[in-house]
């Protein structure tokens, strides 16, 4: 039983020793509360009912120095329970962010952003809780228990069988309790999901919904899955409200029972009243811990699963890993020459029928220095091709040299300081316009930055900012349109100087006349570097040295612009819709 | 090497949410939401008042027995008579209370759903500026977190608030009218836990702000890495990623324990004040019993009730910190509920009769954000049935004249009229639904194909979307889905190219069969060969409509009846591709330096 979440509790190492302190100090604090009413119970007898003032007032003194004492304790004990569970969701999060930028591009196609973030942080928020709640509470029940108990047994045994009722009374109670309401609390949380579901769907294509005027049909989906949401809260609420008032009235009905047997045992003779009145507080006190019991339970069963969701991330094995023996081996000298052979690559899917071949046997030879376009339809792989090159997956079949050396027989941090890609979603960080540049190489310095964002066409823009290079970009780089962030993104690349540089479709959304500008500058500064694009345009590819034509994973044509034209009908159906009339 | 960001600085650069100004009025609203039911919030109220009553007359019941039993000589028959009257007040306040917390249950989730509806549905109202104004990812965690927040107080919180709040104040008068002086010393707690809350809120408020602050920065670095996680991997960034995130993560353990521990003092505090209380009522009651003032069992009844203050003390205090935390969910959530939205329509506003396609731009003037303008004096006309192509730089104001023809925005200045009517006098809806637009992001529900081609009509059969789907392109592309028609769409999109995706919005708008069809850059992000398809379909939907078409790839637009060509906000040239190109402008420009590479290699 909960088995994931006790394998958390070892991450924050060093645990043992704060974890045996803090609930020593919690059996101390409830040994001090159990005292209390024995205090009751001699200032009743010794002091109130004998007549005798010093008694009464010695009583009291001690009741107060106990309560103190208690608090004193608790508070301690308390600090420690913030300490730990705080310590572990750092220690936590910690171990997920770090295994998360072990993450390899077929690790982040499993799992969605917002569904990472959400493991980052709400989950680890209820499993902090969790632990809280354990360290609050976990000494508190079994020596109260305990502790009540021998007490009783020294002072008025003869009503020790009602506690031996009352106490597996409630646990029945609870253990009811627990067991009927943690599936529907689950229940409701998959309700929950669905109600956001919707919400999020709605918010994510609100222009959507606008431009159908789908208002009303959009609130009566979300109805829907509110009401079910309803219905499901309803359920474990129910019970929650039938559980309270039922301890109330065991703790009541026992209360009863000890005043009538109490009453016969005093008339008896074998007890006093203070006995009597010390047990009824005695049934209050266990009442306490079982109260939060109920309140906890089902917290646990929410960390249990948070739990199982976070060691999902933490046991996943990076896609792409060195080779052992990799340090070993001395990497050449690199100029850039890429050879493919008969590469053939699918991605990993769960479905078998669906993992059909993204590529298929690609041969293909490019040489230091050249500029090589990579033209095709959505989904015939040109993305994925280039990608194998920094390794961002590896081919499933064939294989891939660089200068020779198997792509996979070289360390994987020197072949991404070699091969630089900017990647087909323009992304950039909060920080400076700089810092962006600066990116990929720390160290450049100012002349080299300007340079490459120069090269990249973005030094115009940047300049007309107020702040010029120090302005501030927003997450994402809001503030910046999509050709803005795609030129600063191949900036980016090019301030890396690496000896291949892979532009994946990042001129989409500039203007021809910008990309043709990009183009020019590239060439001239990057003379040495072999250059891959992968366009969607012909005007993006027309100059370069090679260009290869992808149609459903498999080469179907390459050459120069001039050769295509003359040997290639597929190649001259695409000049003709996307250029054809043009005056020559 | 150095840190990649500096998120600290950027993050109180841009600021937080002001404090709550008023939080009574915020709880006033959401109890509002509970006053919707008054018949069974008064029965409510009447069965905590009776069932807490019936809670002390069992206590009360134990000084009657204790003080027979402390008499000389105890009366067993007696005994035996308060003990059943105490089981029965025990069970009668136990049904009581029982019916109450499920009455409430039944109406705190009513008023959840409504909440939860009242959101949804004024999301719905909103304009498109409200939209512009936040990150779409940052409005959904807000809205379901905070909704989720204000839920669980009223799941959890406001039973305890009532039944504990009426324990309190029943108590404190079962006190007084059993004996002033002891009740006198027992309700000293009142004042000392006042103070105590006083103090420790004057304490945790910066702590939690801080706390919040501290979250806030530790969320927007994870988003951000997160999101961008393949840019960082390209870069070979992890390291500084893990360093910076690591300095965010332990800023925020910080404030959290400090926070936190704040609010975990509350409840060993209560509870030593609550002993204290006991041992000064087992004082006094002590020394007036011993000077014959009262009896043992009023004493006996007083530390039952004292020690009783202790549950609802700690409960109330516990409830405290969840209650702010509703409230301050609760007052983002009124925020969103309180934004008017920017369009509204008239209230003479006419239904748009049929569209027959003239749209008229007369000297329009337009800012998203005052002072910023983007649109000057343009003035514009289009007749039935054409095309229109809209061209120029990044930034010029393309996309905007089309949010404008929609009325996703209002204008400052000028008049927009379509068939001869004033956008602004027609109700917006039955304007909208007879304009389709495809956008360069293809949005797609995770439905299936055939209820997202629906969507654009309900009513439409489902021979009416095949056929849309045909008219699309789109046709064999679905048949060859695992389930065709009845494939369900992924949120991420990964079963369909981007080209295919955006083939089914086409033929989504094909099933909506609108009067006037606008395109943003609908086929920007789509490959040559499925464009030829999409153009194909395209052209086969504006045949007898007007149509706006934005496009980067001039080519698109090449057949356009007039080309208008933008600039900063104005209209610069226009006219159709063959006059331009003779002008020898800045479209002319713009058309040549697309082919420079062409020139060059034929030369």
């Amino acid at each position: 039983m909960l088995q994931n979440l006790r394998r958390f509790i070892t991450i924050y190492r060093g645990y043992e020793r704060p974890f045996w302190i803090s609930q020593s100090l919690l059996a101390i604090a409830t040994l001090f509360t159990l005292l209390i009413p024995l205090m009751t119970q001699s200032l009743l007898d010794d002091g109130i009912l004998q007549e005798d003032q010093a008694a009464t007032i010695q009583s009291v003194l001690w009741m107060v120095l106990f309560a103190v004492l208690s608090a004193v304790f608790t508070i301690w004990n308390g600090w420690y329970a913030v300490r730990f569970s705080e310590h572990t969701a750092h220690a936590v999060r910690m171990r997920l962010y770090k295994k998360f930028q072990t993450f390899e591009f077929g690790n982040l196609d499993r799992f969605s952003a917002s569904d990472l973030q959400v493991r980052m942080s709400s989950d680890i928020t209820v499993i902090k809780t969790a632990v809280q709640l354990v360290v609050l509470y976990l000494a508190q029940a079994p020596v109260m228990f305990v502790g009540a108990l021998i007490l009783i047994y020294l002072n008025s045994p003869e009503l020790m069988w009602i506690l031996l009722i009352a106490i597996p009374a409630i646990l029945v109670v609870l253990w009811i309790y627990i067991g009927k309401v943690q599936p529907l609390f689950e229940v409701r949380q998959r309700q929950l999901d669905g109600v956001n579901d919707v919400m999020q769907e709605n918010l994510a294509g609100i222009r959507v919904v606008k431009a159908f005027v789908r208002g009303d049909y959009e609130n009566q989906r979300f109805d829907r899955a509110n009401q079910a949401l309803r219905q499901a809260s309803l359920h474990p609420m129910n019970y929650a409200m039938i559980l309270q008032p039922s301890l109330v009235l065991i703790i009541n009905l026992c209360t009863a029972i000890v005043l009538w047997f109490g009453g016969v045992a005093l008339t008896e003779g074998v007890l006093t009243i203070g006995s009597i009145v010390a047990f009824t507080q005695y049934l209050g006190s266990i009442l306490m811990p079982l109260v939060i019991l109920a309140w906890v339970a089902p917290q646990f069963t929410a960390a249990e699963a948070s739990a199982e969701r976070l060691f999902e991330v933490i046991d996943t094995m990076p896609a792409i890993a060195d080779a052992p023996q990799i340090g070993a081996i001395v990497p050449p000298a690199t100029k850039g020459r890429i050879v493919f052979d008969n590469v053939s690559f699918h991605y990993p899917v769960a479905d078998s029928k669906n993992s059909r071949p993204v590529l298929r046997n690609i041969n293909l030879t490019i040489e230091p220095g050249q500029t090589v376009a990579f033209l095709g339809a959505t989904g015939s792989g040109k993305s994925t091709l280039v990608n194998l090159i920094p390794r961002f997956y590896d081919p499933t079949a064939g294989r891939i040299t660089l200068d020779g050396q198997d792509l996979q027989a070289l360390p994987l941090a020197t072949l991404r300081q070699e091969v630089c890609i900017a990647l087909q979603e323009a992304v950039l960080f909060s920080g400076t316009v700089r810092d962006n540049l600066a990116y990929g190489q720390p160290d450049a310095t100012e002349d080299e930055l300007v340079a490459a964002a120069a090269a990249a066409d973005a030094d115009g823009f940047v300049r007309a900012i107020p702040e010029g290079y120090d302005a501030m970009v927003k997450r994402r780089g809001a503030n910046f349109s999509g050709g803005q962030r795609q030129r600063l993104s191949i900036g980016r690349a090019i301030a890396v100087q690496p000896s291949v540089l892979i532009l994946d479709d990042s001129t989409s959304a500039l203007d021809m006349a910008t990309e043709a500008r990009v183009q020019a500058a590239l060439k001239a500064m990057m003379a040495t570097t072999t250059t891959l694009f992968v366009a969607q345009r012909i005007s993006t590819v027309i100059a370069a040295d090679q260009i290869f034509l992808l149609d459903q994973g498999e080469i179907v044509a390459q050459g120069t612009h001039d050769d295509l034209l003359q040997t290639s009908a597929f190649y001259q159906e695409i000049y003709q819709s996307q250029l054809g009339g043009v005056p020559a | 090497m150095k840190p990649f960001l500096k998120p600290r600085k950027l993050f109180s650069k841009l600021g937080y949410p002001p404090r709550p100004s008023s939080r009574s009025r915020v709880l006033q609203r959401l109890f509002g939401y509970l006053a919707a039911y008054p018949a069974q919030l008064t029965l409510i109220v009447l069965l905590v008042v009776v069932g807490t009553i019936a809670n002390l007359v069992v206590a009360y019941l134990l000084g009657v027995g204790i003080n027979n039993l402390s008499a000389p000589s105890p009366d067993l028959t007696g005994l035996l008579q308060t003990v059943t009257w105490m089981g029965i007040a025990g069970v009668v306040s136990w049904g009581l209370l029982l019916i109450e917390g499920l009455l409430l249950a039944n109406i705190s989730q009513k008023a959840t759903f409504q909440l939860r509806r009242d959101l949804f549905e004024h999301i719905q109202t909103l304009s498109l500026n409200f939209f512009d104004r936040q990150p779409i990812g940052e409005l959904m965690s807000r809205v379901t977190s905070d909704t989720e927040l204000i839920s669980q107080f009223f799941q959890t919180g406001l039973n305890q608030l009532f039944v504990n709040t009426a324990r309190l104040v029943f108590t404190a008068i079962a006190m007084v009218l059993l004996d002033w002086r002891l009740a006198i010393a027992a309700l000293t707690i009142g004042p000392l836990m006042l103070a105590f809350i006083g103090l420790l809120g004057r304490v945790s408020g910066p702590a939690f702000d801080q706390l919040q602050q501290e979250l806030g920065e530790l969320n927007g670095l994870m988003e951000e890495t997160i999101s961008g996680e393949k840019t960082v991997i390209a870069y070979r960034r992890q390291d500084a990623a893990v360093a910076s995130f690591e300095e965010i993560s332990l800023a925020s353990r910080e404030a959290s324990v400090k926070a936190q521990f704040i609010a975990l003092i509350s409840r060993p505090v209560t509870l030593v004040l609550t002993n204290l209380d006991v041992a000064l009522v087992a004082l006094v009651g002590g020394l007036l019993v011993l000077q014959g003032a009262t009896n043992v069992g009023v004493v006996a009844t007083f530390l039952q009730y004292t020690r009783q203050l202790a549950l609802p003390l700690t409960q109330l205090s516990n409830l405290f910190n969840a209650l702010l935390a509703a409230l301050s969910g609760a007052e983002r959530v009124f925020q969103i509920l309180d934004e008017q939205p920017a369009i509204v329509d008239a209230i003479d506003a006419a239904p748009m009769p049929m569209i027959q396609g003239r749209v008229e731009f007369r000297q329009v003037d337009f800012s998203y954000v005052q002072g910023r303008q983007i649109l000057k004096h343009n003035t514009f006309a289009a007749q039935p049935g054409e095309k229109i192509g809209l061209c120029g730089p990044t930034g010029a104001g393309k996309s905007t004249i089309i949010n404008l023809i929609t009325r996703y925005y209002d204008i400052d200045a000028g008049e927009i009229l379509i068939d001869g009517h004033n956008i602004t006098t027609m109700q917006k809806d039955s304007l909208r639904q007879q304009i389709g637009i495809v956008l360069q992001e293809a949005f797609l529900f995770s439905d299936t194909v055939m209820n997202n081609l629906r969507y654009a009509r309900l009513e439409a059969t489902a021979a009416d979307c095949i056929d849309a789907a045909k008219q699309a392109n789109a046709h064999d592309f679905i048949e060859r889905l695992p389930q065709g028609y009845d494939t369900m769409l992924t949120e991420r999109g990964s079963n369909l190219s981007q080209g295919q995706r955006q083939l089914l919005t086409i033929a989504r708008m094909m099933v909506q069969n609108p009067r006037m069809v606008i395109l943003d850059e609908a086929t920007s992000n789509v490959d040559t060969r499925t464009e030829q398809k999409i153009q194909e379909a395209l052209d086969r939907l504006m045949q007898g409509r007007t149509s706006f078409v934005i496009a980067h790839r001039l080519s698109t637009i090449r057949n356009a009846n007039r080309i208008l060509v933008l600039k900063a906000g104005e209209i610069i040239e226009t006219g159709s591709h063959d006059a331009l190109m003779q002008r020898q402008g800045f479209y002319y420009d713009l058309y040549m330096s697309q082919f420079k590479g062409r020139v060059a290699a034929v030369v």
